[in-house]
């Protein structure tokens, strides 16, 4: 008798969980989106200061990388076209620096020399005011100009550009550089466990006292999260969509997601997510496989050095390498996804 | 091992209705769930997911209703131009997650346990 009663007991148990580990949240609008910040483990005062932290870097990097707002990055896309050799902000030389390396990698699918043709789609403003497409002649003008960082010469702390298209534009990578340096202050500070969140885009480090940190992965087409990814240690998530910023005219619809190929915005997926530790890296994969569509996009992810992607195609199919598929729990029905080992 | 009696079952069948019980009340929908709701980065609501509410939500562009029904929060309406607010749909589980950021409106689901820690999008 005492055996079953201690049964039923364990039963009784077994359905309650372990209480939730405490995670405390701060949101706010910085780096001209919403960044949220979620901390386990970490007192009072150390957060209050972390958090402070977080909204100052964010604030100054938004400023020191706009590429038209007035300030460091502004300055240099004045002098770039003269030609002139000039010296830059040295703040500048980490974020180039590592922008060109991505770049190369990406064989110029992912490149921040495309701002004349951003500022040409007009999304470059925000909100874009309501038009048609850029002039095909002005489109064609910019491709067969093909500016690329590459015509950037960058000599210790002087620049000079050997291309007057050469306008720069971060947009595809400054969330990702951005996010990875605000962790590193984060860690500076003592934090150990933490998610950085901007706009959508995240890196976690640590973990909620030895449970892992449960990322929702949106669905790109439909309401609610497509899947699950527990993520620990230290881990980045980023995706680029086409629904992020398009305008739509006469019946068409027109992403901010650039083929700096034809100029246009790149066509045959919605979605790319790629998860890798650095989130300048996954930031610039996710433009550069956007791009690269949905053929040629695991060529690209291999080139780059990134093992965990999915992607969601026009068309509504799923993809996803062999490292990726494993981990993700999906949280709606879908299609069987296509495993794409990377080559 | 004696063969069990009938106050044994008794206890064993009491110990897993319990469970059954349990299970159901902490699971079930929208139960212990609120909609924070939050202006300019300021929470200025929080609506239980188990009560229909409609909340108006003034912004910079203009007013941003949110809408609480069966358990889940959506953007019922927003000024902005993108309405990227309005496709998110339902919120449901814990941690969901969507705002509207020309209005500076967001809307995340807390609950006890969270699904989600954080959302990628």
């Amino acid at each position: 008798m005492i055996r079953w009663f201690l049964f039923a007991a364990l039963a009784l148990v077994g359905a309650c969980q372990a209480p939730a580990p405490s995670v405390s949240r701060h949101e706010f609008l910085a780096f001209g989106t919403l960044v949220s910040l979620s901390f386990h483990g970490v007192d009072e005062t150390l957060e209050a200061h972390a958090v402070r932290a977080a909204m100052d870097d964010f604030e100054y990097m938004h400023g020191a990388w706009h590429p038209w707002e007035p300030g460091p990055l502004a300055r240099v896309n004045g002098l770039l076209p003269l030609g002139g050799r000039f010296t830059y902000p040295p703040s500048l030389r980490p974020l180039l620096l590592r922008a060109r390396e991505l770049s190369r990698a990406s064989g110029g699918l992912f490149d921040p020399a495309i701002g004349g043709l951003v500022k040409l789609w007009g999304f470059h403003q925000e909100p874009r005011p309501p038009g048609p497409p850029p002039d095909p002649a002005a489109i064609a003008r910019w491709v067969a100009a093909r500016p690329s960082l590459d015509d950037v010469v960058i000599d210790g702390l002087e620049m000079v550009s050997t291309n007057p298209a050469v306008v720069l534009d971060f947009g595809g990578f400054a969330k990702g550089y951005g996010v990875d340096r605000v962790i590193e202050h984060l860690r500076e500070l003592g934090v150990r466990n933490a998610i950085v969140n901007a706009g959508g885009d995240l890196r976690a480090i640590g973990d909620k006292g030895g449970r892992p940190w449960q990322v929702g992965i949106r669905d790109p087409r439909g309401p609610g999260v497509l899947a699950r990814l527990a993520v620990s240690g230290d881990e980045s998530v980023f995706t680029s969509g086409d629904y992020e910023r398009f305008f739509e005219y006469e019946g068409r619809r027109y992403h901010h997601i650039l083929d700096p190929r034809t100029g246009q915005p790149a066509r045959g997926l919605v979605s790319v997510t790629v998860v890798t530790r650095e989130g300048a890296l996954a930031d610039a994969a996710a433009t550069a496989l956007m791009v690269a569509g949905p053929e040629d996009w695991p060529r690209v992810a291999r080139a780059m050095g990134v093992e965990q992607v999915m992607v969601v195609t026009e068309a509504g199919e799923i993809q996803v390498t062999p490292a990726l598929a494993g981990r993700l729990q999906w949280e709606k029905p879908v299609p069987a996804p296509r495993v794409r080992p990377l080559p | 091992m004696r063969r069990m009696s009938l106050a044994d079952a008794a206890i064993l069948a009491l110990g897993l209705a319990l469970t059954v019980a349990a299970w159901t009340a902490f699971a079930g929908r929208g139960a212990g769930q609120t909609a924070v709701v939050s202006a300019d980065g300021q929470v200025v609501a929080r609506l239980p997911l188990d009560r229909p509410a409609r909340l108006v939500v003034p912004g910079p562009l203009g007013e941003t209703v949110v809408e609480v029904h069966d358990g889940a929060v959506r953007f019922l309406s927003s000024p902005c131009t993108r309405q990227m607010c309005v496709h998110s749909g339902w919120l449901r589980a814990g941690g969901a997650f969507a705002a509207c950021l020309p209005n500076r409106v967001s809307v995340r689901v807390a609950a006890l346990d969270d699904r989600y820690d954080s959302i990628n999008f």
